[in-house]
């Protein structure tokens, strides 16, 4: 069966890419996150959670979160700027 | 097909860290945050239940506010139209049970009567449906097999059958009885029959327990009926008590002296005793125990011997001299057995003497009802 990032792995430079998270942005609009480790930030306006080695913001309008689970996630709304610390 | 789904509203702070677990067991969808403390969401139909109690459990007031989707909808209507259909099924029910006949109900009859129609009535019902039961049928069948009854009626009311009677009342002729029977020894002297047939005739002797009037006539036609036999039957009655009298007899009694003998006890163990030689040779002795301490441990009981001197006597007395009272005692004896108010018709005595022995019978004769 396909897998988009199974695929996106096997063209990968290093393994380091293995085993972390994985963040698809379509058109601003739609955020597919997966491998987060839990929400800390949940808002109209930003959406933060925990990562492997670090935490992602996601910052944008109207944000929503279409769906959750224990280590995936998928945000619709406005999406404008996205950050990794 | 739309997925069923129930909405739910979260109240209160640190909704991330609630979030974070819930979503370890129920996934979450469509989250949006209202204010900062306040936000909607959706999980599955059947994880509302374990996501509220979840949220609950971190100190979240959780409300649901809707639910969707196909077993949603089936469980509302389960709820919404089951009180309906049971309501619809109870009616059936009660239409269906309103045709068939549930209980007897007998009157104008003593209870033991009442039992004995009611189970005669079960028996001969063809079928407890209403449409199937014919009154007029049962009511001839009761009239039948019941001589006592003189008129029943039967109806049917509500899911009761209802069963009215009225006893017939038969004339004394007709009620059966049993014989009258003699209370006593006596000569019949005088017969008054009202109903039955005689079994005695003026100037019999009859013993107690004799068959003086047979329950049952022979009518005209020659044939023999059951009555309740009626009849007065005086017949004079013997009373009778004796008296005897002896010419010489031997008698006891006390001379007024006495000794007393104590005894202590522990249990059956005797202690003590101030018995001593008994001054006496004709005797009679009288003993008491009594408790001096009441305890298992230490039973001690005293035991209290008086003995009384006696003297034997030998006493002669004259029978003529003693005749009159005699004759009375006896006459006292035998007055005893009158009923009350009765006229005595006749009293005497008889005299039987012999070897120093005078019995006397003292007899009185009365005239009285012995059958009736």
């Amino acid at each position: 069966m396909f897998n988009f990032f199974d695929e996106l792995r096997k063209k990968a430079p290093s393994s380091e890419l293995l085993g972390n998270f994985n963040i698809v942005n379509m058109s601003g609009k739609l955020v597919y996150i997966e491998g987060h480790q839990g929400v800390t930030v949940l808002t109209s306006e930003m959406i933060a959670f925990k990562i492997k080695k670090g935490r992602v913001v996601v910052e944008g309008e109207d944000l929503k979160l279409a769906e959750l689970t224990d280590n995936t996630m998928t945000i619709n709304g406005t999406i404008k700027k996205m950050e990794q610390f | 097909m739309k997925k069923s789904r129930t909405r739910l509203r979260v109240k209160g702070l640190n909704q991330e860290r609630a979030i974070n677990n819930v979503v370890k067991n129920v996934k979450i969808f469509n989250f949006s945050r209202h204010k900062h403390d306040e936000s909607d969401f959706e999980v599955e139909f059947g994880k509302s239940k374990l996501t509220k109690k979840l949220l609950e459990e971190e100190g979240l007031n959780v409300e649901i506010i809707s639910h969707h989707g196909l077993a949603s909808k089936l469980k509302d209507g389960i709820k919404r139209y089951g009180i309906i259909a049971a309501l619809v099924i109870c009616s059936l029910f009660y239409c269906l049970q309103y045709n068939f006949v549930l209980k007897i109900d007998v009157f104008g009859i003593d209870d033991e009567g009442q039992s004995r129609i009611s189970q005669f009535v079960d028996e001969n019902l063809s079928s407890r449906y209403k449409g199937k039961i014919n009154t007029k049928k049962l009511e001839v069948l009761i009239k039948d097999n019941f001589e006592e009854i003189s008129s029943v009626s039967i109806a049917i009311v509500g899911q009761s059958l209802v069963v009215n009677l009225n006893e017939a009342v038969l004339p004394d002729e007709m009620k059966e009885g049993n014989e009258i029977i003699s209370k006593f020894d006596g000569l019949i002297t005088d017969i008054n029959l009202v109903q039955g047939t005689l079994a005695v005739d003026v100037g019999d002797i009859v013993k107690k327990g004799d068959v003086l009037v047979y329950p049952y006539i022979i009518d005209s036609q020659g044939e023999q009926r059951e009555v309740t036999p009626k009849a007065d039957i005086f017949a004079d009655v013997w009373l009778s008590e004796s008296e005897t009298f002896y010419d010489f007899y031997i008698t006891t009694e006390r001379t007024g002296k006495s000794f007393t003998m104590s005894e202590i006890y522990i249990g059956k163990l005797l202690l003590y005793s101030n018995s001593s030689q008994l001054p006496f040779t004709q005797y009679e002795q009288q003993s008491s125990i009594k408790a001096i301490s009441k305890n298992n441990i230490f039973p001690l009981y005293r035991k209290k011997t008086t003995f009384y001197e006696t003297v034997t006597k030998e006493v002669r007395q004259d029978f003529d001299e003693m005749k009159d009272k005699i004759v009375e005692k006896a006459r006292e004896k035998t007055l005893i057995f009158l009923q009350e108010n009765e006229i005595i018709k006749e009293e005497n005595y008889t005299l039987q003497e012999g070897g120093g022995i005078h019995q006397i019978d003292y007899i009185i004769t009365v005239n009285r009802n012995i059958g009736g």
